[in-house]
């Protein structure tokens, strides 16, 4: 590991710290307020609930501890499929009207059009809400920065939706490369690809833009934005470190259909370490679909889906003798070890049936349910508003990138609020 | 949408739930259908997701895993799919039943083609199945078991439960013309095709009308088959098929193939299933307190029943040049 990694990793942990006592602070206050109110449940606000909302829609139906007392949306076929799983929570169209009329809400969840995201969490951290929201923070470098700062500011819960945080798989997999069982690691290569249009069926060209807001760059980042960010966010998680480069080719080659956004996105991040992430994402083909491979001088990673996490060591690396042990599959002509976060967890019979249920969550599921527990609790959320800050530049400057065709650096002044 | 002169088919396949669904579309615009058709695949693999037994996070393994220990909370839509679920449990008498994951693990038939199980497993699995075991409470929205060892198996409702929830969404769409089947054993037909009285599909059984493959026109109306062609082993000379009798714990052998005609998929996949276990005979009487139901059976001595008010007039000959190939 280099220098420079160690700096800032001493950075991100003086920040973290820094920022954790400060948080603790203010939500003690907080606590008390609402321990004397008697709530059980956290009263939430969801700002649209096209696909992505009505999925943090349903999780939340599944939990105990947390009701979804309001909903927004302007597009009524969003608002009319939503209530299918929140039935009882009053209905908006403007996020403003919501957060003026329903004072009690405790926090709001933001899954709206890209644009829409610094303004809908500026107005929900304004009106003193804890804030849910997807990655990227916003469509610009300085909305991201804005929103930041008023987040950092505030003393308010604001959890970044990237769920791979909030996964046994991920953190096992990260305990592994800290653990030196693919030695240096020196290259990572992730994937989303899909084989569809991205296009949704618009009743009408009046409501092309608001349907089809992922297709143009008033609204939208593109795959970058959509995908790259989460996918980014666990190389800035795993080596401590932003990217200080980034080379990219993109272009619309399979979907001529008025849209403004790449279709085919190929893009290369330098990181202070030297390690060099190679991001491809694609909607013209779904083989290998999605994944993740962490590859070092003794040994890759790979993780698909989010769900299978397999480890194909190089011969000449020392094996262990929990190897042995451990399943495996064979890919192609590799064999790879199974990564199975619960493996090795002793668990007491008394508990295993509590163990069984804690493991049967989706990362999503476990990703709001730290939501709430980090608002109940007063804990920072795993995905914290400067991990949103840090993928949301990479993942917008890479479009830059190759709008521009040049290489881009990403000074320290980007990640910085 | 804008219009074109000609009516266009578009078609779209994606693999689901362990097998290929593939949706047919009619209508003006090419590019709209490919929108609604992607749009309502997305919430087939949502399903897929929510639904799966292979997948260790879905709703349905966290049930299996908790269920027993403590009432877990599910979301509305998923509750009323186990409400219904429910229902067709009272209304086969048991010859429904999505409670047997047990016995289907026994027998072998979750992941393979099937294997005998031993008196204690097969007595073990039979004490930890039937919904009897299994209590919904609606003002909580909770399922949970009356102890370990229970577990819930949507594959004989799932694929028409997401077929419907597609059709829903195509309809939303506009879109009114349409054929959608689930692994080929369950299909919805929407509207009816350029030209034609209904979507003319041949019966899955292989039925024949006077030498030639039998084919049935389907509007607004699913079909579902269950049969043990793909999934049975042979021991002792003796077939066992992978659809069990939950009552007696073992493949059900009152019919070698069924195919149901219902409203919705969710239906004539559960009632196909049903069908099977329960025989002609019962599901006559089934079909006629549900007239929107009728079915064809094939008995194990071979014979073909139709049931219900399907009728041998509207089962015609196949003719090649009108068939819709998906």
């Amino acid at each position: 590991m280099t220098e420079g990694l160690k700096i800032n990793r001493r950075d991100f942990m003086k920040e973290a710290a820094a920022t954790a006592a400060a948080f603790s602070l203010l939500l003690a206050e907080e606590d008390n307020a609402r321990a004397q109110a008697g709530g059980e449940s956290l009263l939430c606000g969801v700002i649209g609930v096209g696909v992505h909302g009505r999925e943090l829609l349903t999780q939340l139906a599944g939990m105990k501890n947390a009701q979804v007392v309001a909903i927004c949306d302007p597009y009524a076929p969003s608002i009319k499929k939503a209530t299918e799983i929140a039935g009882e929570a009053a209905t908006y169209d403007d996020y403003r009207k919501m957060l003026d009329q329903e004072k009690p809400i405790q926090a709001v969840l933001v899954a709206t059009p890209l644009h829409l995201h610094t303004p809908a969490c500026l107005e929900s951290l304004k009106a003193g809400k804890h804030v849910f929201c997807e990655p990227p923070l916003g469509l610009t470098v300085d909305q991201c920065k804005e929103l930041a700062k008023a987040a950092s500011d505030s003393g308010k819960v604001f959890q970044v939706g990237h769920q791979r945080r909030s996964s046994p798989l991920y953190r096992h997999a990260l305990n592994f490369i800290k653990n030196g069982l693919i030695g240096d690691m020196t290259h990572v290569r992730s994937q989303w690809h899909r084989n569809e249009s991205w296009r949704k069926a618009a009743p009408n060209p009046e409501q092309e833009k608001l349907v089809n807001w992922r297709l143009y760059k008033e609204s939208s980042g593109g795959l970058m934005a959509e995908y790259g960010s989460h996918q980014i966010d666990v190389v800035n998680w795993y080596t401590k470190s932003v990217p200080r480069s980034v080379v990219g080719i993109g272009g619309i080659d399979r979907w001529k259909d008025g849209r403004e956004v790449y279709d085919n996105v190929q893009v290369i991040y330098e990181y202070p370490s030297g390690v060099k992430m190679v991001y491809t994402s694609i909607l013209s083909n779904t083989h290998w679909s999605e994944f993740d491979e962490y590859i070092g001088t003794d040994g890759a990673i790979r993780i698909s889906r989010q769900q299978k996490g397999l480890l194909f060591k190089e011969p000449e690396a020392i094996h262990m003798g929990w190897e042995e042990l451990a399943h495996k599959e064979q890919v192609g002509d590799e064999q790879g070890i199974i990564l199975d976060p619960n493996a090795t967890r002793l668990v007491k019979p008394e508990e295993e049936a509590a163990v069984k249920a804690e493991i049967a969550r989706s990362d999503f599921r476990r990703e709001l349910e730290d939501f709430v527990s980090c608002i109940k609790e007063g804990k920072q959320p795993a995905s914290t508003v400067s991990d949103g800050l840090r993928s949301s530049v990479a993942a917008l400057k890479a479009n830059e990138a190759m709008e521009k065709g040049t290489r881009v650096q990403l000074g320290e002044e980007l990640f910085t609020f | 949408m804008s219009s074109h002169s000609t009516p266009q088919l578009f078609k779209l396949a994606r693999h689901a739930m362990g097998t290929v669904f593939e949706f047919a579309l009619v209508g003006d615009d090419p590019r709209y259908l490919q929108s609604a058709a992607e749009e309502a695949m997305e919430e087939v693999e949502r399903l897929d997701r929510q639904l799966s037994l292979f997948n260790p996070t879905s709703d349905l393994s966290r049930i299996n895993a908790a269920a027993a220990y403590e009432p877990v909370r599910l979301e509305p839509r998923l509750f009323r799919l186990l409400q219904r679920a429910q229902e067709f449990h009272r209304e086969t008498e048991g010859a429904f039943d999505i409670a047997t994951g047990a016995l289907k693990s026994c027998w072998g038939f979750k992941e393979g083609t099937g294997r005998m199980p031993t008196p204690e497993e097969l007595s073990r699995a039979t004490e930890n199945s039937g919904f009897h075991h299994v209590v919904l409470e609606e003002r909580h929205r909770t399922v949970s078991f009356t102890h370990e060892g229970v577990a819930l198996d949507l594959g004989a409702i799932g694929k028409g439960y997401a077929v419907d929830r597609a059709v829903d969404l195509l309809v939303e769409k506009g879109v009114e013309s349409a054929l959608l089947h689930g692994g080929g054993s369950t299909m919805y037909a929407l509207g009816i095709p350029p030209d034609q009285p209904g979507w003319k599909v041949s019966l899955p059984g292989g039925q024949k009308v006077g030498g030639s493959r039998a084919y049935v026109s389907l509007t607004d109306r699913a079909l579902s088959v269950s049969s043990d062609t793909y999934q049975s082993f042979e021991s002792e000379e003796t077939r066992f098929g992978h659809i069990l009798d939950p009552r007696l714990g073992e493949p059900a052998r009152a019919a070698t193939s069924v195919t149901v005609l219902a409203p919705s998929a969710t239906d004539s996949d559960a009632l196909s299933t049903a069908f099977y276990v329960l025989g002609a005979s019962r599901a006559t009487q089934y079909c006629e307190t549900h007239p929107l139901v009728a079915a064809v059976l094939e008995t194990p001595e071979g014979r073909t029943v139709f049931v219900g008010q399907i009728g041998h007039e509207s089962i015609t000959a196949h003719s090649t040049h009108e068939e819709v190939e998906l």
